[in-house]
């Protein structure tokens, strides 16, 4: 199936794009809504939104179901998307200390203020594969609803509250500092707008890794704990909740735009010390990202704190290595472009090799039996 | 001082843009720009506004050297560009008469961004690939000229010329130069590309 | 709820927002004052894949306006398939006349290869490039790649090729096969083979080189000196194709593809597809050819 050497380049495409739906309706599914998929593709679409770098749930969803599940896929959609997206205003920082919390937990403390709130999680679940979630039925779902409201408690719900941070306690005590490197390059630079330049400045860093394809953060930061790093912390906070985004319109008016769920981390490592005697300090590598992605979190915050130590002997560790090749879109996009034709290239090794070979099998006696029979083969097959 | 609205930021920029392009790729072709109906204030020929509505956007900066508050306005108004000192400018608009000492402060770039460096604007009163009397016979040769190229223009400073030979004289560093004239208003709007690669030699008409 | 107008796409001309075209275009004219210089620029994401041609895409796209006539090659064929689909979504994005006839194109687009009829002082040649940095090989690092071009320390690619002379008795690059532009920056010309290396010195057309995933431009400029680095002692060769005739056309001054048919038989066809038209045709296009030294 010579798809160059016939002129059909334009009709192997179209085709090719045809057998995709082709097997995908073939069986006559009934075909799912958005407003179907996206409450119940939830943490999937969060991955997503993260990766694609826009907070979209809906056209996360759709991207998703467009591509039948392909996360690598949905994201690239989701990005070139955005890039089309004309920018109109810069939002203020958000602050994730207004966040309406949904779940808050720290590793650090067993009792901290405000109190552990576990939150929709799975993590303490067994996972058991539930074949009766094949059939739920509206019926059961309605009845779960119901009975679920029944058991919350009107008078606890009195109020918002938003909750202080543990970094908070520890700067307090003063074994946690602010400005604990002075020297970092503080610039806020957005990597999207401009190519990156190493040594790259924090913000770039941190944009970056809020961007990256959470698998490959979850290597990185797993070959960290493993030995392969110096360090891996302890979540000194985990939090999942909906903060407000504001921002300043052209008649300088504060607006609020609405909120976006987000997952930050703070993961808790100590300063190392230059000199003898010096006292160390608590550090926080700091991790944010779209969604519910916890794994995400994790290891951003693992790897912040990783790469303001840069040591090129632990992949963690560095700088070059973590954030080129966390990138997604282009990790995804130059593996895959492998399957391009690479004929000329291999054509023109070819001819290099068979120069080498040839030069071996007339220039000197005693070869490696194998070489001087192959470069035989190949004159004589020419 | 006007904002302009027939300028068409697609289409003309376009064709502006390949205009520009090739006079840099190609020293010593004088290339047109096709004229859109402006009105800068007098500072300003129309081919150096030409290349600015296609160059400068609200990314960059620009500074200009010989030129007053209207046409600081025009560019502010018409580009959204900062209008910024000479070290911090990425365009620096001149008049091709001005002294030597206007290209102090000018970037160059560094070794290891040399294309952070600025472009310089230069505006003359006639460009012409014929003599011109009491002009400057410029002679280019580097890439994108083929063996040699001849160009006349009008009230350009020869010191200028060798200020510029000096701030380009150890590549990559350097300022790469966009000449553009209008013959006073009453020309079509031309352009002369003279990038740092480019050695110029000049002697009087 | 998701409703129609939420995602109703109207693309601008040539896709990209006007204010990324600007920076592009200022890159590349700073490109064009520096040759072989890499030049950063943001190469934002587009809907091809990246390593796929998003930086040829973004100097086409940046560069084409409604005069232009646009080729698109893939290892020197038009009919690739992904010659195909960037073809399709430049005409999509531009409504641009395209053709296969080089002789025809301002604008042409290509992969791995370069056009064997020579090309014009009117032609803008955009070639995609998979890795820029032609130190990457020997330094891994992009913040020391950086300063070995800026202080022009290029010790270590001239040691990696003299090792691999020593080794093989060739200096085994097949294809891109490393360029000085200008007598001082050493670049990629992209991994094109060592056949089209000559045509890059002098031409009368302008290279625009574009790698979009490792976000840099790099440029050769019409009549510019390159020189495949070589020793004094051991030259710069290009492919040999000796007693090889295309099977199609019985030509033996082109770069040759391999090809095996049916029955397993080895054959060989002219690769650039619109040069083999025309000498299937009966007409040869002109050709810049270089003969080997000895």
């Amino acid at each position: 199936m010579g798809y160059v050497a016939v002129k059909g380049g334009q009709d192997a495409i179209s085709n090719a794009a045809e057998l995709v739906e082709y097997y995908r309706w073939r069986e006559r599914p009934q075909p799912v809504d958005v407003a179907q998929f996206r409450p119940q593709f939830r943490l999937g679409i969060d991955k997503v939104m993260g990766e694609g770098s826009l907070y979209a749930p809906e056209h996360a969803a759709l991207a998703l179901q467009q591509v039948e599940g392909d996360v690598f896929e949905a994201a690239f959609i989701l990005r070139a998307y955005r890039a089309t997206l004309q920018r109109r205003y810069y939002s203020d920082t958000i602050n994730t200390r207004e966040m309406f919390v949904q779940r808050r937990i720290s590793s650090a403390f067993r009792e901290i203020p405000g109190g552990q709130i576990l939150g929709p999680t799975r993590d303490y679940t067994q996972r058991l594969l539930n074949p009766s979630l094949v059939q739920p039925g509206l019926g059961s779902i309605e009845s779960f609803l119901g009975g679920f409201k029944g058991r919350l408690n009107p008078d606890k719900l009195q109020g918002v509250t938003t909750f202080g941070k543990v970094i908070d306690l520890l700067m307090a005590e003063g074994i946690m500092r602010r400005d604990m490197y002075p020297n970092e390059d503080r610039r806020v630079v957005d990597v999207t707008r401009e190519a990156i330049k190493f040594p790259v400045p924090r913000s770039a860093r941190l944009q970056m890794l809020a961007r990256a394809e959470t698998g490959g953060l979850m290597c990185l930061g797993y070959s960290s704990m493993r030995g392969y790093g110096d360090k891996h912390g302890t979540v000194g906070e985990l939090r999942v909740g909906d903060v407000p985004v504001r921002l300043v319109d052209p008649r300088g008016r504060r607006r609020y735009l609405g909120k976006i769920k987000v997952t930050e981390t703070e993961m808790i490592g100590r300063v190392p010390v230059k000199k003898r005697g010096a006292v160390p300090f608590l550090s926080v590598g700091y991790g944010l990202c779209f969604g519910q992605n916890e794994t995400k979190g994790i290891c951003m915050g693992m790897l912040d704190s990783a790469l303001r130590i840069p040591n090129n002997q632990n992949p963690a560790n560095n700088q070059e290595f973590v954030l080129y090749h966390t990138e997604c879109v282009e990790a995804y996009g130059f593996t895959n472009h492998l399957k391009l034709p690479h004929y000329v290239t291999f054509q023109a090794a070819l001819q290099n090799l068979r120069d080498v070979a040839h030069r071996a099998e007339t220039t000197s006696p005693g070869q490696p039996a194998e070489l001087a029979a192959a470069a035989v083969t190949l004159k004589s097959r020419s | 001082m006007v904002r302009e609205t027939v300028y068409d930021e697609v289409r003309d920029a376009q064709r502006h843009f390949r205009s520009i392009l090739d006079s840099l790729a190609r020293p010593g072709v004088i290339s047109g720009l096709d004229p859109v109906t402006l009105m800068p204030p007098p500072g300003l020929n129309a081919a150096s506004v030409l290349v600015a509505f296609a160059l400068l956007d609200a990314d960059v900066s620009f500074h200009l050297v010989t030129m007053g508050a209207n046409e600081d306005a025009y560019l502010r108004t018409n580009t959204r560009a900062a209008s910024k000192a000479v070290e911090d400018a990425h365009f620096v608009f001149a008049d091709g008469s001005g002294p030597a000492g206007m290209l102090e402060g000018v970037q160059c770039g560094s070794l290891t961004y040399p294309d952070t460096a600025a472009t310089l604007i230069l505006q003359v009163d006639r460009l012409s690939t014929e003599p011109i009397a009491g002009g400057l016979k410029l002679t280019l040769t580097g890439p994108g000229v083929e063996t040699q190229a001849s160009v006349f223009a009008c009230h350009l400073n020869p010191d200028l010329l060798l200020a510029l030979q000096a701030r380009n004289a150890e590549f990559p560093l350097g300022i790469d130069a966009i000449v553009t004239c209008d013959d006073g208003g009453s020309g079509p709007p031309r352009v002369l590309g003279i990038p740092r690669t480019t050695t110029v030699s000049w002697e009087a008409c | 709820m998701v409703e129609n107008t939420k995602f109703k796409a109207s693309y601008n001309y040539a896709f990209i927002d006007e204010s990324t075209k600007k920076e592009v275009r200022r890159k590349i004219l700073k490109a064009v004052c520096i040759p072989g210089y890499q030049v950063p620029y943001s190469s934002p994401e587009m809907p091809i894949s990246r390593g796929w041609g998003t930086g040829g895409l973004h100097l086409t796209l940046s560069l084409i306006g409604q005069g232009d006539v646009l080729k698109v090659i893939d290892q020197g064929s038009d009919a690739s398939v992904n010659a195909c689909s960037l073809r399709e979504f430049v005409r999509k994005m531009t409504g641009c006349q395209v053709t296969f006839d080089t002789a025809a194109a301002t604008l042409l687009q290509t992969r791995h290869r370069v056009p064997e009829e020579i090309l014009t002082t009117k032609q803008i040649l955009v070639l995609q490039v998979p890795q820029p940095e032609v130190l990457r090989g020997v330094e891994r690092y992009e913040a020391r790649t950086r300063q070995m071009h800026a202080e022009a320390d290029y010790a270590k690619i001239w040691v990696s090729l003299y090792e691999a002379y020593v080794r093989y008795g060739t200096m085994m690059r097949g294809s891109g096969y490393p360029i000085r532009v200008n007598g001082r920056y050493i670049a990629t010309p992209s991994p094109i083979p060592r056949w089209d290396v000559p045509n890059l010195s002098m031409a009368h057309c302008l290279y625009l080189f574009g790698a979009g995933r490792e976000k840099r431009i790099h440029c050769i400029p019409p009549y510019t000196r390159v020189e495949p680095l070589a020793f004094e002692d051991v030259h710069f060769k290009v492919e040999e194709f000796e007693q090889i005739r295309c099977a199609a056309s019985g030509e033996d001054r082109a770069f040759m593809d391999e090809i095996y048919d049916a029955e397993g038989v080895r054959k060989f066809v002219v690769n650039d597809s619109n040069f083999l038209d025309k000498l299937k045709a009966g007409s040869r296009p002109p050709q810049r050819l270089f003969m080997n030294p000895e």
